[in-house]
This record gives structure tokens, sequence and C-alpha cells, in this order.
């Protein structure tokens, strides 16, 4: 292992300790948790709130959404691992101006088991809470199983939709919708290079030979499509295109966002690459791309690769994505 | 005892918490069985949990002491078992919101809403070898009794006893769930280690609601 760390159990506080140092006008401890954070300017008075959480070790997700046109609050686990019901539940108070909480988050069976937990408390103390879950990695399952598949980069197109939405005034309601169109609109797939290594493991997550790459890869190293000698970026983007397109089905005349992602240690110039792909495959297939994002939304520290996901624009979509949002963990959004 | 006011609950949790961990060997065994053998700590440490936090709790209802000892149970002893035993009481202690005091013509509805909760989260179902093939017949069996107007120890005592014949018939089950659930055919014949400390709860509460002369 060879990491920039000091003792590795204390990988997650130390972080939120820097990130807390860095950014004190921004991000605030919510009352009662070390592993919760809000913004410090929240709750916004009158507007639904919205929580979300997981496993550490995908920043920007998932404290890095925190902002103004954004999240609430998070709940923070260790590397990878759920965060608790009491720090979900922090974290829901923390966010509470009696419009209701939305808790937005990946498909995951621990965050889900414990998030439920943290709702029911939070209704015993009078706050109404609702719940999307993002489940965008079109390998992960199939398409008529679409509840089972897991959440990669494409929880940033759900935060940022219901972020926008819940800033209009929106009621709970009108955002948990929003946020379900983003979801049920988005499909996503990636590919890894090179593993990552959990701190307190001390080993990579999975063994990968260095002429060798697994397309569809989960953010946490979970097994893919396939594992298989290292193809080009034009090779990579076809398939990845060739998977995500009829599973929504996306059509010709069909607008999109598009997300090109790196995991942590691609570097942009190769997302960029693979960008200028995905717009010729878009171009052939009739699909207009009306809003881009490319580089660091969704990471598994120091493991190799990218990402690639499309969100069909309709309805209020492409107006939520352009409102404005901050958070110093993100890139601006583009108009 | 008729009814449990918020502090009757506070000492039957006290009970409880002081009773549960004596059995802690047993049901190691148990679940070393068909488990990974951390059922006995679980509780143990668990119980403990639920008594360190009840001081806090004095003035509360007695949902709010049920669904907040649940959560004190699982943070101290997150596991499968704790997740699954603090749904329970989350949502039995849900069922009784807003009430001063818990009455028998509760618990139906109390131990129903927590084999509902139990089941959304770990996506269980009847005859699979957890605590909810105890739970739904002492629901059951709780209805009758009330149906009946059976007193409070009356209807306890009777869902003790149904608790003790499912758990029986929990040896013949398959589990699914858990480790439990790779032995598959290899579960059979071993009692449900889970629906067993269910059971031990139960005997606790039918003693405590008798006035808590010995068993």
């Amino acid at each position: 292992m060879k990491k920039l760390i000091n003792d590795p159990f204390e990988f997650v506080d130390e972080t939120i300790e820097g990130l807390l140092l860095a950014y004190p006008n921004h991000f605030e401890r919510c009352e009662g948790s070390d592993r919760a954070l809000k913004r410090a300017d929240g709750p916004v008075e009158g507007k639904v709130g919205i929580v979300t959480g997981g496993g550490s070790g995908h920043i920007p997700v998932f404290l890095g959404y925190v902002g103004p046109g954004l999240l609430d609050a998070v709940s923070i686990g260790n590397v990878f691992s759920s965060p608790s019901p009491d720090d979900m539940l922090a974290a829901t108070k923390a966010a509470d101006s009696g419009a209701g909480v939305l808790h937005l988050y990946g498909n995951y069976s621990g965050d889900k088991m414990n998030f439920g937990m943290a709702a029911e408390m939070a209704e015993m103390e009078g706050i109404e809470v609702q719940t999307s879950l993002v489940a965008d990695d079109v390998v992960s399952a199939p398409v008529a199983e679409r509840d089972s598949r897991r959440a990669v980069a494409g929880l940033m197109f759900a935060y940022k939709v219901a972020g926008a939405r819940a800033d209009e005034g929106a009621s709970l309601a009108e955002v948990k919708e929003a946020a379900d169109l983003a979801i049920f609109n988005t499909r996503s797939m990636g590919v890894a290079l090179s593993s990552c290594t959990i701190p307190a493991a001390g080993e990579p997550t999975f063994e990968i030979a260095d002429d060798e790459m697994e397309l569809g890869m989960g953010i946490h190293g979970e097994p893919g499509l396939r594992r298989t000698k290292i193809m080009s970026a034009d090779e990579v983007v076809d398939e990845i295109i060739a998977n995500i397109l009829p599973d929504l089905p996306f059509e010709e005349g069909d607008e999109v966002a598009v997300l090109v992602n790196g995991l942590g240690a691609t570097p942009p110039e190769e997302l960029f690459i693979m960008y200028r792909r995905v717009v010729h495959r878009l171009d052939e297939a009739g699909i207009t791309i009306r809003q881009r994002y490319i580089g660091e939304y969704a990471t598994s520290m120091e493991m190799a690769g990218a990402s690639v996901s499309l969100m069909k624009l309709e309805g209020d979509l492409p107006r939520l994505l352009d409102a404005p949002a901050y958070s110093p963990l993100l890139p601006q959004w583009p108009k | 005892m008729e009814k449990l006011s918020a502090s009757d609950v506070i000492a039957f949790l006290r009970m409880l918490a002081d009773e549960m961990p004596t059995h802690k060997e047993r049901l190691r065994e148990l679940d070393a069985e068909i488990g990974d053998g951390d059922l006995g700590v679980t509780i143990a440490i668990g119980m403990k949990a639920i008594r360190d936090g009840l001081p806090e709790l004095e003035g509360d209802e007695p949902g709010v002491i049920l669904a907040r000892s649940g959560m004190n149970f699982n943070r101290e002893a997150a596991s499968t078992f704790g997740a699954i035993f603090a749904t329970a009481l989350m949502s039995a202690g849900k069922h009784v919101r807003g009430k001063a005091e818990i009455e028998v013509e509760d618990l139906p509805g109390m131990i129903e809403a927590a084999a509902s909760g139990v089941s959304a989260r770990g996506g269980a179902r009847p005859g699979e070898k957890t605590i909810l093939d105890v739970l739904l017949p002492m629901a059951e069996t709780l209805e009758r009794e009330v149906a009946e107007g059976s007193s409070l120890p009356e209807a306890a005592r009777a869902a003790h006893e149904t608790c003790l014949e499912a758990l029986e018939k929990t040896k013949e089950m398959e589990a699914k769930h858990g480790r439990g659930g790779w032995l598959k055919e290899k579960s059979v014949g071993v009692q449900d280690p889970g629906s067993t400390a269910i059971c031990l709860m139960v005997d606790c509460f039918a003693r405590f609601v008798s006035g808590g002369d010995q068993s």
C-alpha cells in the first residue's frame, strides 16, 4: 500500500477534519454526530431537506454534493461501508426545516437497511421522510431487475436535479418526483484499469494484470461484464454506448446530458479522449447532447478507470440541471 | 399489571437487560451451529447499550423509549440481528406513538408491526427460519386473547407458550437468510437462534407483567 496517510483507521476522520478546516464557511458538523455534515447556512427555512450518505472513498460523492442548489446534509461511513442509522438521523434532523426530508442515496443493501431505520426514527420525531434510490449501473442487473441495480456516477444527476427542485420551493412529493425522473432516465457503465486499496485493509481490493481491464466494474470493485485485455479508448466507449443506449432506450431525436467520470487515477486528458468518441457515437445515433460534464464526480480513491452516464432530458430536467448550484468540491455547473 | 406506563417500560427493559446476558453462552452455542456464533455476544453488548441508554429516556413516552432502545442496541452491537431487532422495537414503538400507556389491546398490533417491519427490512418471509416465524404466530395468539378479553398477564403468558411452540417448528425449517442461508439443508434440526432469543425476551415480559415472580 502506497498512500499519503497516517493511521489507516483515522483515514475518514482526518479527511473530515481537513475538509472542515478548508471550507469552514461551507460545511458544519451536524449536532450529535462526528460522521455527519450539513450546509453551514442550513437548514434553509421552508425548503425540503435532502440527505444522502454512504461509505467514504468516493469524493466528491457523497459529502461534496452538500451545498446551495444541491444537498443539505450527509452521513459519512467508513471506507466503502454504510454510515450508522444515528449518523443518518443526525443528518436528517439537521436538514429539516419543517418541510420534510428526502433520503436520496445509492441502492446498496447496508445503506438501505440503515437509512430505513433512520427514516423510522425521524418519523417518530415528527419529520416526514421520503426515499429515492439511485440505481444507474446497467451491467449490475438486467433491465427487468432495475430495482436491484447498484448506483455509480449517475448519483450526480439525481443530486443536481433534486437539489434544484427543492431550491425552487417544491414540496417533498415534487422533489421526490423530480429525483425519480432523473434516476429513471439515467444509465451508466464503467471500466476499471487498476484496483484501489481500502486503507484499513492494506491490500488492493482486487487483482488485475497490467495489460487487463474490467468492463462494467462497480465503484467498489464489484464484478462487471467481463475481464479483457486492454482496449483502446474508442473501443471501450463503443462498448459502453452499445450497452447503455438500448437499456432505456435512448432513441434518435432524444436530448441527453452526458457525464464522463474519472474514477480517481485516470487523467482528464483520457476523459476528453473518451468524451470525443461519445459525441461521435451519439451524433451517429441522432441523439443531441445538451449538457456535458467531464471530470471527477464519483471516484474510487486511486482506482484507474472511467464511466459514462447518459440522462435523457425530459420535462423539467434541462431547467433543473442549469439551475445555480455550488460546492467547493465540484467543478462549476456549465450552462 | 394491566397497563404499561413509561416508567414500567423502562423497568421492564432494565430487567430484560439484566437477564438476557445470562443466556449468552446458550445463544452463542446455538448460533455457532448455523450462524457465525456472535449472537450471544451481540445480545450481551446490545442489552448493555439498552440499559446504559435508559436514564436518558426518562420522561419520554413508551413508544419512543422502545424505538430509541432499539437504536441504542444496534449502535453498540451493529450486526444483522442488531438491525433486525432494532427494527422490531422501532416498528412496535411507532405503533403506540403518542400513547402514554401500553394496554393489552395494543400488543397484537405492536407484534404485527414488528413483524412487517422486520420483513420489509430484511426481505424475509414466513417459513425461512427467522424471528418472523415466532412473531407472526404470537401476533395471532395475542389477537385471540384480546378478543376473549384476557388480562395483560394472561395474554403475555399465552404469547410465550405460542412462541415456544413456534420456536420448536423452526427446527424443521431451512435457513434462507444470513450465514445460515449458505448452509441450506444443514440448518435443518437446529432451532433458530434469533427466535430463541425472542422467546427468552417474551418469557421475561410475561413474568414482568405478572408481577416479576420467577418462572
